[in-house]
């Protein structure tokens, strides 16, 4: 009973002012865990941590919407989640490429994926002076997304889940540089294409396993041109 | 004790790389956005709670899957076609 009318009371406190209260906070901490959570999902050994707070972080949402605070419709979310993960993955997955190819986790991870569908993660890997994988096209676009084109999306998903205006556009932005980024990559894997998906144990199989990921930037950007873009009116 | 040593460093760079560049786009990206002329509106301050509804009726409903699965078909396609074009002229038999 005294919870009821507990809830109640805030319930009208939120209605009178719904950006104070216990469901702001509740909501901003749970923003917190649905962001380092879903960062960590997307760092291979970090998502049996990642998973769980992701969970935390959504039922912190929930409880915030049940005291009455005005949060963001839940597709949002679940598409910024989608796309914090899929981001994250990419981006640590090469960035460890490129700056930890020396050490036996790295170097264990990246044979037994080069091994099932990648060659050019396996045959003479750490054998240039860069290091990582030999495939001097791959290195390039590596370096380019590690150090601009997903970091810029990672900050663009983060501003678009906090319903900032610059969040909406620059998602719209790099969702575009993300199709191109695939592009590339796709030509890049298929010219070499002997060296690298045929010379692993998967084959053909192995090409569309790698490639089927690249889809993120195809199914965002639909979604993202058919929102109100009004609605992300934060500064 | 030397190795674990040297796999952390070596792993904590990678990380720093990526968190280091998203921390700088954070700076920069709100800066660096132009807002169009409507798109401004007085007394947008809160964070997070804005009153959007972004419910969508059954056509748009039926009209952003559709647009999705034909985004997903031309990606299909075009995996393919890359693939096809890229053995041709690199002269191996598709």
């Amino acid at each position: 009973m005294t919870d009821t009318a507990e809830r109640l009371e805030s319930s009208d406190a939120a209605e009178r002012n719904p950006d104070a209260g216990p469901g702001r906070e509740l909501a901003d901490s749970g923003d917190r865990l649905l962001l380092i959570g879903s960062i960590l999902t997307g760092t291979f050994l970090g998502s049996i941590i990642g998973g769980p707070m992701m969970i935390q972080g959504i039922r912190k949402i929930r409880r915030a919407a049940a005291t009455g605070y005005r949060i963001r419709p839940w597709p949002v979310t679940i598409i910024g989640l989608y796309i914090l993960i899929d981001t994250a993955n990419n981006a640590f997955g090469w960035a460890l490429d490129a700056f930890a190819h020396d050490t036996e986790l790295v170097q264990t991870l990246f044979s037994g994926i080069g091994r099932l569908v990648d060659a050019g993660y396996y045959i003479h890997y750490n054998n240039t002076d860069l290091g990582g994988t030999s495939a001097s096209g791959e290195k390039a676009i590596q370096l380019a997304c590690v150090l601009f084109v997903f970091p810029m999306r990672l900050a663009a998903t983060w501003g678009f889940l906090k319903m900032k205006r610059w969040g909406y556009h620059y998602l719209i932005v790099t969702s575009w540089l993300y199709a191109l980024v695939w592009v590339y990559y796709a030509i890049n894997l298929t010219i070499t294409f002997d060296n690298r998906i045929g010379a692993s144990q998967w084959g053909m199989v192995g090409y569309w396993i790698i490639d089927i990921p690249f889809f993120g930037a195809f199914f965002t950007l639909p979604y993202l041109y058919v929102l109100n873009s009004k609605a992300w009116c934060c500064r | 004790m030397g190795d674990v040593w040297s796999e952390s460093w070596r792993i904590a760079v990678a990380l720093l790389a990526v968190g280091g560049a998203t921390l700088l786009w954070i700076y920069l990206l709100p800066r660096l956005s132009v807002p169009s002329h409507e798109e401004i509106r007085p007394g947008d301050t809160h964070e997070l709670a804005v009153p959007i509804d972004a419910r969508f009726n059954r056509l748009e409903r039926v009209m952003t899957g559709l647009s999705i699965f034909c985004s997903f078909m031309i990606f299909l396609f075009a995996s393919i076609v890359i693939y096809v074009i890229a053995r041709w002229g690199m002269g191996y038999s598709v």
